[in-house]
């Protein structure tokens, strides 16, 4: 079932819309919730929950790229989650989310909120520069949380090649929020 | 964790979709397919009740799930062809998660429900004993659900369902049950399965309401995965506890809903005991809490159980009702209301229950599921408790052999009325049991 035809069946509020999307983004929804959450029964909690924000989402939402509406929905309600029970944190999250840690703190300035949106609008440029495998790379480690295994799989490279990658990235990360001074030295 | 993490992974969740859609296609393959299946997260088993309560293990022709928004989630919708995967879900979550997945049925007596209507399909039924109705419909006792649920849902579906979801039939046997509703003409076939077993709670419990900080070192549950074998002991406030009986588990080690038999003593080894002095071995029986019973957090209701400061440890009594007269002529029979305390026997130490507020005993007949309440004093159960053998020799009726009660105990303290929905809302333990008379 195409996109359109998943998000015409949840305007026409067609039950069947739920099946189609358990269907199609089942596996999906069910990764980043495990990834990020540490019992599978937490992760399919929250798929469940997933589901019933798409179905309670659209409409009014009218996504034009229902896959990565779908993924956003799971990782922030898996997020969520992660955040109001330590207990129910995955490790291998916890590791990841540190690392991102690693390119905004240790300087000054960085008590004070960020500005969510110009961050993200930042990281997003940030991102859509980089070449297409460290792009891959990156955005499987922090926003999928794949582990590097995972990832070395998926994309035919070493573990050690991932993390060195990774690291290279995190590092460019840091510098460019430095420099678009979002961050301070 | 540092929020900044947090900053920085929220900034990512928000970047543009073609990213994402991108990181999507690299990684597909990798999606681990969810396969449709039954999970029976905090469902509680009534197989230790049954033992205990009627002295005669029952089993239940198959589980009708709730408890949980997984199991609506995960129950496809089949024909009446399919008979590997569909259940019957009696849902006590809000019908939120029941519309998600068509709930054939929504047995709830959440008071969500009336604020929150289902926004799709699932016959909403009220009523006040969930568990009661639904372990009439597991154990298949339940012949005539057709007529119960049809009164039922007369009178509560007009303003319940506003979405012309109609309950259209049900069918029980003691092998299956078939539920059809309008909305869908779809049926959902639940194979038999003596092995499984099933209580309902009748409260929406989110583990993320509980808090979970103070709570005792050196507890310890184990899980071995098949759902029955959850042991935990634990010190507490100058008492051990201990589950002999499991009678459910969760597997996840941080919230653990059951209900089985506790036995509790004084540890002695505790100078600080608060109950020195005070004969405090015995046996409680503990059951899926509203706040989402634990092992874990067994102590603070334990407390409530044990203490004796706060009140005269009495039970409430309902104004002008007194033990029995509020049983029907033709249903008194004190073995059987006997067999509602799980715990009546020669070791039963009713001390564990001071503090204790039994505001109902609901005791149904299962053939037309009408509700006998009881209101019963503290000396009058541990009169019975104490004394089994009088009471069974002054049973008034003895019943047919085929009779059984579906008995539904509701243990309550912080009670407070909400004039709103009329309803008591309460921090309570709920029992629920089947009581098999005659045989």
């Amino acid at each position: 079932m195409t996109d359109g035809e998943i998000i015409a069946l949840l305007n026409n509020r067609d039950e069947t819309a739920v099946v189609a999307i358990k269907e199609r983004f089942g596996g999906l929804c069910f990764r980043l919730a495990s990834n990020i959450l540490s019992d599978r029964r937490d992760a399919e909690e929250c798929v469940s929950s997933v589901y019933f924000k798409l179905w309670s989402g659209i409409p009014p939402a009218s996504p034009n790229d229902l896959t990565a509406y779908v993924a956003k929905t799971a990782r922030n309600e898996a997020l969520m989650r992660y955040r109001r029970n330590a207990s129910k944190r995955n490790r291998a999250a916890s590791v990841s989310l540190d690392e991102l840690e690693e390119c905004i703190t240790g300087g000054s300035g960085t008590e004070e909120d960020l500005n969510a949106e110009l961050l993200a609008k930042a990281v997003e440029e940030f991102i859509r520069v980089l070449p297409a495998e460290q792009r891959g790379v990156f955005m499987r480690r922090y926003w999928f949380f794949d582990s590097a295994k995972a990832i070395a799989g998926s994309f035919g490279l070493t573990e050690d090649r991932v993390n060195a990658l990774l690291a290279k990235t995190r590092r460019q990360l840091r510098r460019y929020l430095i420099k678009e001074e979002y961050i301070y030295e | 964790m540092n929020k900044k993490a947090f900053e920085v992974s929220d900034a990512l969740g928000n970047i543009d979709d073609a990213l994402v859609s991108e990181a999507v296609r690299s990684s597909e393959g990798s999606c681990t397919a969810v396969k449709p299946k039954i999970r029976f997260s905090r469902i509680m088993t009534a197989a230790a009740a049954l033992v205990l309560a009627a002295g005669t293990a029952v089993a239940l022709p198959f589980v009708l799930g709730s408890g949980t928004r997984n199991i609506t989630a995960s129950v496809p919708t089949g024909s009446p062809d399919e008979t590997d995967n569909g259940y019957v879900v009696i849902s006590t979550k809000a019908p939120d998660y029941a519309a998600v997945t068509q709930d054939p049925v929504l047995v709830t007596d959440d008071p969500r429900v009336t604020q929150t209507p289902a926004p799709i399909g699932g016959s909403q039924v009220r009523f006040g004993s969930v568990s009661a109705i639904a372990m009439a419909i597991s154990t298949g006792w339940y012949m005539d659900v057709n007529e119960v649920l049809h009164d039922l849902a007369a009178i509560y579906m007009p303003t319940k369902v506003p979405y012309g979801a109609e309950l259209t039939d049900i069918t029980v046997t003691l092998d299956t049950v078939k539920v059809k509703y309008a909305i869908s003409e779809e049926w959902i076939h639940a194979e038999s399965d003596p092995n499984r077993f099933v209580l309902i709670w009748h409260r929406t419990w989110t583990p993320e309401d509980i808090d979970t900080s103070g709570w005792p070192d050196g507890v310890f549950v184990k899980y071995s995965g098949n759902g029955l074998e959850c042991t935990a002991k634990w010190v507490y406030d100058g008492c051990v506890f201990e589950i002999i009986v499991p009678g459910y588990y969760t597997s996840r080690e941080d919230i653990i809903g059951f209900t089985g038999l506790v036995k509790v003593e004084l540890d002695k080894a505790n100078e600080h005991s608060p109950w020195e002095g005070f004969e405090a071995a015995g046996y409680m029986w503990l059951s899926d809490l509203d706040m989402g019973f634990s092992p874990l957090t067994a102590p603070a209701y334990s407390t409530v159980y044990h203490r004796p400061e706060g009140g005269d440890g009495s039970l409430v009594r309902k104004e002008g009702q007194d033990f029995l007269s509020m049983i029907p002529e033709d249903k008194r029979d004190v073995r059987s209301i006997l067999k509602l305390f799980p715990c009546v026997g020669e070791s039963f130490e009713p001390v564990l229950l001071e503090n204790t507020t039994i505001v109902e005993i609901n005791v149904y007949d299962v053939g037309t599921l009408k509700p006998i309440v009881l209101d019963i004093s503290l000396e009058e159960l541990r009169e019975i408790a104490e004394h089994p053998a009088e009471h069974l020799d002054s049973s008034i009726l003895e019943l047919g052999a085929d009779w059984c009660v579906l008995v539904d105990i509701v243990i309550v303290h912080n009670v407070t009325f909400i004039p709103e929905l009329e309803e008591y809302e309460t921090e309570a333990y709920h029992c629920g049991f089947v009581i098999q008379c005659g045989h």
